[in-house]
């Protein structure tokens, strides 16, 4: 794994939002085929570092080099070449509130790629029901579906191109833990049969003992540690220490054990 | 058979596949695979080995070739799969639903499309009336406790609605005054009665196109911003959330919106009647040559008060129709982007249809009373 070039390259990124520095020379590097969860504390610029990556944010400083473009100086052809290689679960899962399921995910085929009606249908009908969605929920309207549901639509939506890089913020907030408990499991198979890559903001804990193969904790306008759940939780830093060693934290790390 | 994708070799009865089987070329390779023309009977081998990049629309595809090959009696054999494409492999099986199988609403006939249509305005039209109902009912309790007057919120709607409105309403006054005069100066030069302009111009603005046009103007400014504004809030939980808190929407939203604009119309029909008259005025000095002073001399001899006072009391009628329209249509947004707009857009409609309905009506009457 460690041969190949990695998917994400972060180098030297630093971004200051009036006057208050939120990364100061941060370096991550994602490698292809893990998935890697992002952590921190509120305000640590978990949302910022992938905003970043995804161009929905300029840096100050530093270089984002994303399947081997620089995205901070990419053309906008190159930048479309890329954003054709990623899907985004975003965490208010921003569906298009005036298509239906099926269109959602339909969308992003019928923008990009030349098919045939039927084979479009049936591909984007392939992922909408691999997410473990009902067939009656195909024709429904987003603010007809309960939440895990929505959150399940808008991952087909952002797996409907076939990615090799999947970003999910915050999958599994605002769901039940049986729903986020489901949704992390889809996301394993998922991972496992479609090859992806998964860069993965979370703040559940459950999420990141059982998902991830590593997780980067970004504190101090840098990641502090980048290492497996078993081993950053025994990190010294008191940031980390806090972090994980509430009743919580050792609550899952007990159930994953 | 020899292309890109697939080489059939007929002797071994085998399919090479080679090349990227994804989704950017997976409309090609299907036309090529259409072309081929399979055996009878028998086994057929699929053959992986070259392919350089499947993801889980090239395994649709194998599937759905399988699907073809297994009702025209053909054995299919897949061969030099790595172990990821098998995994795609069976998650393609898995999901083999197709188009088809998805249940559809049936489409209604004209008659219950019709039918659907009327019971949904007649039950709009009756949450309206709740609506209303329910506001008057808030609106005397809070009446009655002073200390629930809301002034600073009622000053503010009265900043937004009024006097930020006050430069637009003095420009398009002025130009429809122009307008009325051109018209009507053109057709009374010919018979010579040049200075009639005064009681026409001055009748029609006080008593119609004051009050008329201030009230759609405002609709258009006003009451659609009223029904964004408590729809987006709507859709933030923050009205169920003022709720929750035992403050009623009436009391803090609506109430002070419908008592601002109660106050501001009749104040904005005066400021649109001067500009409109001075607009008139204007041009009867220009075309028809009739001086600042005769002008104004003969208005007040011909223009009765009643005029103005007509006029200005329909406003106050305009302002409740355009309020609690753009309120009603506000709080009946529920799900997203599409109803805040579809919301919006009646509720400008729907003011303006019956803020013209209203003034017929009020046309009528007072010709019946001869005012």
């Amino acid at each position: 794994m460690t041969t190949q070039k990695p998917i994400i390259e972060i180098k030297n990124l630093s971004i200051k939002f009036s006057g208050l520095k939120v990364h100061q020379n941060l370096d991550l590097t994602v490698q292809k085929g893990e998935v890697l969860g992002i952590v921190g504390g509120s305000g640590s610029g978990k949302t910022t570092l992938l905003r970043e990556i995804l161009m929905l944010q300029r840096p100050d400083a530093g270089s984002i080099r994303v399947f081997d473009c620089e995205l901070t100086t990419a053309s906008p052809q190159a930048l479309l070449a890329v954003q054709r290689r990623w899907g985004v679960l975003f965490q208010q899962n921003a569906l298009f509130s005036s298509l239906t399921v099926l269109e959602n995910a339909l969308f992003p085929i019928e923008e990009k790629i030349l098919l045939e009606d039927d084979t479009a249908q049936a591909l984007a009908l392939q992922k909408i029901l691999s997410v473990g969605l009902p067939l009656d929920a195909v024709n429904k309207y987003p603010a007809q579906l309960s939440g895990g549901m929505q959150k399940r639509a808008a991952l087909a939506r952002a797996i409907v191109l076939d990615p090799e890089l999947l970003f999910l913020d915050e999958p599994t907030t605002g769901l039940d833990p049986d729903s986020a408990t489901g949704l992390d499991e889809l996301i394993i198979n998922l991972q496992s049969t479609m090859g992806l890559t998964v860069v993965v903001v979370t703040h559940d804990l459950d999420t990141l003992w059982r998902v991830t193969d590593r997780v980067a904790f970004l504190g101090e306008g840098k990641v502090l540690c980048i290492d497996a759940m078993p081993n950053l939780v025994r990190h010294s830093h008191p940031l980390i220490q806090e972090f994980f060693k509430g009743p919580r934290g050792r609550a899952a790390e007990k159930a994953n054990e | 058979m020899k292309s890109h994708f697939i080489t059939w070799n007929p002797q071994e009865k085998t399919l090479f596949c080679q090349g990227a089987w994804d989704i950017q070329h997976v409309g090609l390779i299907k036309k090529e695979v259409e072309k081929i023309a399979w055996p009878s009977s028998g086994e057929v081998t699929i053959d992986g080995k070259a392919i350089t990049k499947l993801d889980s629309a090239g395994a649709w595809l194998l599937k759905q070739c399988e699907q073809t090959w297994l009702t025209k009696k053909l054995r299919p054999q897949f061969k030099n799969f790595s172990e990821q494409q098998q995994q795609l492999l069976s998650f393609a099986e898995k999901q083999t639903h197709s188009y088809a199988d998805i249940p559809k609403e049936r489409p209604l006939g004209w008659l219950a499309q019709l039918g659907k249509a009327a019971l949904s305005q007649i039950t709009e039209f009756r949450d309206y009336l709740s609506f209303v109902g329910e506001l008057s009912f808030d609106a005397w309790d809070i009446m009655r406790h002073p200390s629930r007057w809301r002034w600073r919120i009622i000053a503010s709607v009265i900043n937004k609605t009024g006097s930020q409105a006050l430069p637009i309403i003095a420009l398009l006054s002025f130009m429809i005054g122009v307008v009325i005069s051109y018209q009507m100066g053109n057709q009374l030069r010919n018979y010579g009665a040049n200075i009639f302009i005064v009681n026409l111009l001055g009748l029609s603005v006080l008593r119609e196109f004051g009050p008329l046009l201030t009230a759609i103007m405002v609709s258009g400014r006003t009451g659609s911003a009223f029904t964004a504004q408590l729809g987006i809030m709507n859709i933030n939980q923050e009205i169920d959330a003022l709720n929750t808190m035992g403050i009623t929407s009436s009391e803090v939203l609506l109430l002070p919106r419908l008592i601002g604009l109660f106050i501001v119309l009749p104040l904005l029909t005066i400021w649109a009647d001067i500009f409109g008259v001075i607009g008139g005025m204007v041009m009867a000095n220009n075309m028809l040559g009739i001086s600042w002073y005769d002008f104004l001399q003969r208005f007040q001899h011909e223009i009765p008060l009643r005029a103005l006072l007509i006029g200005l009391g329909k406003a106050p009628v305009f302002a409740l129709i355009i309020s609690s329209i753009g309120c009603f249509q506000g709080m009946q947004v529920a799900g997203g982007a599409e109803s805040v707009g579809m919301r919006t857009t009646r509720s400008v409609v729907l003011a303006i249809f019956f803020i013209i309905i209203v003034d017929a009506i009020f046309s009528v009457i007072f010709s019946k009373f001869q005012l």
